[in-house]
């Protein structure tokens, strides 16, 4: 695998402002009769991203996808896609390409014709046409099976031919729709790490929808978590995950404890909190929100970010507790605790060391401790 | 089946025998045996007895069938005239229902569900008049003095009604309205079960909506092209009713010739003959078709 400048981690292209968006959404907002898809999004994707729109069944996500493929028209706001206003323009006049949930394969055509469809249409030459399609279909792996019928091939192939389809045309732009939603997890994981090599080989920008938090984490260099038809926040995976803006991230990106709580005392970063179910104060280093005394917060801790019976319980953020559930995971442990208070804490704990895996069982009495750092406030 | 065919008793106690028992004897009973019936009254002679028709084998047992009712059939002008204008009919009634019928089955298959069951409804809605009914209410709307004529004149668009009655044009709109459904809803349900997703694939991929439609709306709802077309095609050519209530002389379609040798002249030998060849005539495409599709499906 080639890492070049789009890779994840090397090239944060949205931190610089002087950046020119590539892909803008401007005061999208879309109804269908009463009911409100999207409710004003405004969004800024750079060339060479690949931005993942996460969120659950109807946050409107699709939608925004389907606006800027054409298929819908936003009822108010404006989409660019490379500087140019893409009102009025039709889906087969769009500089970006879409990989549909259902593949959408021709089921009339097979492999090679599938790919060739789009490459027909702009009429380029017979021989570039065999040249452009063997090509793809050898970056898919797919050459063997180019003479089968979509309905011969499996989830996984289909899956292949779909995005070699949509990058035949080398569009500015690539929508995937729910691209891995269709195979079994073990194909899916597979079929990422596929995806990602494709974009580095290829370059293209490209738009993601999912409901698949690990799959917008691996993919993804941001993410834009959506609901009820707004973007909650914009991030990349670490940030949405570590850094939660509001109460909603927090909750739909894996697991996490959130404790009602009223701030009692500000000290620079450290708030200290009175929290529903915690037995002392809690400490929380998180500057983010600006509390002031008195107000009502949420405090928000990862599970993996709680120690299990601490050698040392140095005093910060302790409670005691029993193990109302666990769950064995294999790598990880997930221990439900309940504190006295009958506060329900989530802890995850890695199991590193066989003589300690199953140790901690039901109505075991554990100590649990987090530092300030490790955990955040949420309003809502 | 073929576990069924594996151990036959079985395949009886389980029912499954009984089952496609059933559909078969259908067919032997009021199919295939009527069609034996009429294929060996089609090699007698004509009498004047009951059952009007020679016997098939001699007394002595010696054979003594024809296929001299075939060669009038095949060889008299009458009746080649009457099954071109069949043919022709029952294919121009085909064309027109298409193009009259696609577009309405893919307006209802794209319709949103409440209006799509509306419309549905009223599609099928005039099968609840009775059909002579319904071809009879032509007559009174294509007359010399009927209604469509009447409102011409007193609109003075014209000033001698248009001869519409027992002309093609008649029988031809007959049959068109009589056979629509038939067209639209086997078009309808290939047109309501394909993926919506593929069209707007095609246009992803640089189809314009028009060019979308006929690259892939239309080649994949070719089974319903077929059934319905089967489902006008067949019937027009045989059909009588409508020739005989809203045709003339120059509408000769062979249905209608079988019932004139059959009640008029009394001849069943000629008049079975005529089925059979109107059977062959639209059995032998069907099953090469079938064939070469099949052909084309094991390749």
């Amino acid at each position: 695998m080639a890492v070049t400048e789009i890779s994840a981690t090397s090239d944060q292209t949205w931190t610089d402002p002087a950046t020119p968006a590539f892909i803008e959404c401007r005061g999208i907002t879309k109804n269908f009769g009463d009911f409100q898809a999207v409710g004003g999004v405004d969004l800024k994707i750079f060339k060479g991203e690949l931005f993942a729109l996460l969120g659950g069944s109807g946050c409107g996500k699709t939608t925004l996808l389907r606006m800027m493929a054409g298929f819908e028209t936003p009822t108010t706001g404006s989409i660019f896609i490379d500087g140019e206003d893409m009102a009025g323009i039709p889906p087969h006049q769009r500089p970006c390409n879409m990989m549909f949930q259902s593949y959408a394969l021709f089921p009339h055509m097979n492999v090679e014709q599938n790919v060739a469809f789009g490459l027909k249409q702009d009429g380029v030459p017979k021989g570039e046409i065999q040249d452009r399609v063997d090509q793809v279909l050898s970056l898919v792996e797919m050459t063997q099976q180019k003479k089968r019928k979509p309905h011969q091939l499996s989830g996984g192939q289909r899956q292949r031919v779909a995005l070699a389809r949509a990058i035949v045309k080398r569009p500015k732009v690539l929508l995937l729709d729910e691209p891995l939603g269709a195979l079994d997890k073990r194909l899916r994981e597979q079929a990422q790490f596929e995806l990602m090599n494709l974009l580095d080989e290829t370059g293209v920008t490209m738009v993601m929808v999912t409901h698949d938090q690990e799959e917008a984490m691996v993919l993804a260099t941001r993410i834009a978590v959506m609901n009820e038809g707004l973007i909650q926040q914009i991030g990349t995976p670490l940030e949405v995950y570590e850094l939660p803006a509001t109460r909603f991230v927090a909750d739909f990106l894996g697991n996490i404890t959130l404790i009602p709580a009223k701030v009692t005392a500000v000290d620079g970063a450290m708030v200290t909190l009175s929290a529903d179910g915690w037995p002392q104060p809690v400490q929380v280093e998180d500057d983010r929100l600006g509390v002031s005394i008195g107000e009502a917060v949420s405090i928000a801790v990862r599970p993996e970010k709680i120690h299990l019976n601490p050698a040392e319980a140095d005093g910060q953020n302790v409670a005691q507790g029993v193990v109302d559930e666990f769950a064995y995971l294999g790598d990880i442990t997930l221990y439900r605790i309940k504190l006295e208070t009958g506060l329900i804490v989530e802890v995850t704990q890695a199991n590193t060391r066989l003589d300690s895996v199953r140790r901690v069982t039901w109505d075991t009495g554990v100590t649990l401790s987090f530092s300030p750092q490790n955990a955040l406030l949420v309003r809502g | 089946m073929a576990r069924g065919s594996a151990s036959p008793k079985g395949h009886w106690r389980t029912g499954k025998g009984a089952v496609t028992a059933i559909p078969y004897a259908w067919l032997i009973l009021f199919f295939l045996i009527p069609f034996v019936i009429v294929f060996r009254i089609s090699l007698s002679e004509p009498l004047i007895a009951q059952p009007p028709y020679s016997e098939l084998f001699g007394p002595g047992g010696d054979f003594q069938g024809s296929l001299y009712n075939y060669e009038i059939v095949l060889t008299d002008e009458l009746y080649l005239v009457a099954f071109t204008n069949s043919l022709e009919i029952g294919f121009v009634s085909t064309l027109i229902c298409l193009l009259i019928g696609y577009p309405m089955a893919y307006g209802i298959a794209r319709a949103s569900p409440k209006v799509r069951m509306i419309l549905l409804l009223l599609v099928i809605l005039p099968f609840w008049t009775s059909f002579l009914l319904r071809v009879y209410a032509w007559i009174g709307l294509l007359n010399d003095t009927g209604l469509v004529n009447t409102l011409l004149l007193h609109a003075g668009f014209i000033t001698e009604p248009i001869r519409m009655m027992q002309t093609r044009f008649s029988v031809q709109l007959g049959i068109v309205y009589s056979y629509l459904p038939f067209m639209i809803l086997p078009l309808y349900s290939t047109l309501e079960r394909q993926d919506w997703s593929l069209v707007e694939a095609a246009q992803d991929l640089g189809c314009s909506a028009t060019k979308a439609f006929w690259t892939i709306t239309v080649p994949l709802s070719l089974p319903g092209i077929i059934a319905g077309s089967m489902l006008v095609f067949i019937p027009a050519v045989g059909e009588f009713v409508i020739p005989a209530l809203l045709g003339g002389p120059d509408t000769l379609m062979a249905g209608r010739l079988l019932w004139d040798e059959f009640f008029s002249n009394r001849d069943w030998t000629l008049a079975s003959t005529i089925a059979i060849v109107l059977l062959a005539i639209l059995v032998i495409p069907i099953m090469i078709f079938q064939s070469a599709q099949q052909k084309d499906a094991s390749k």
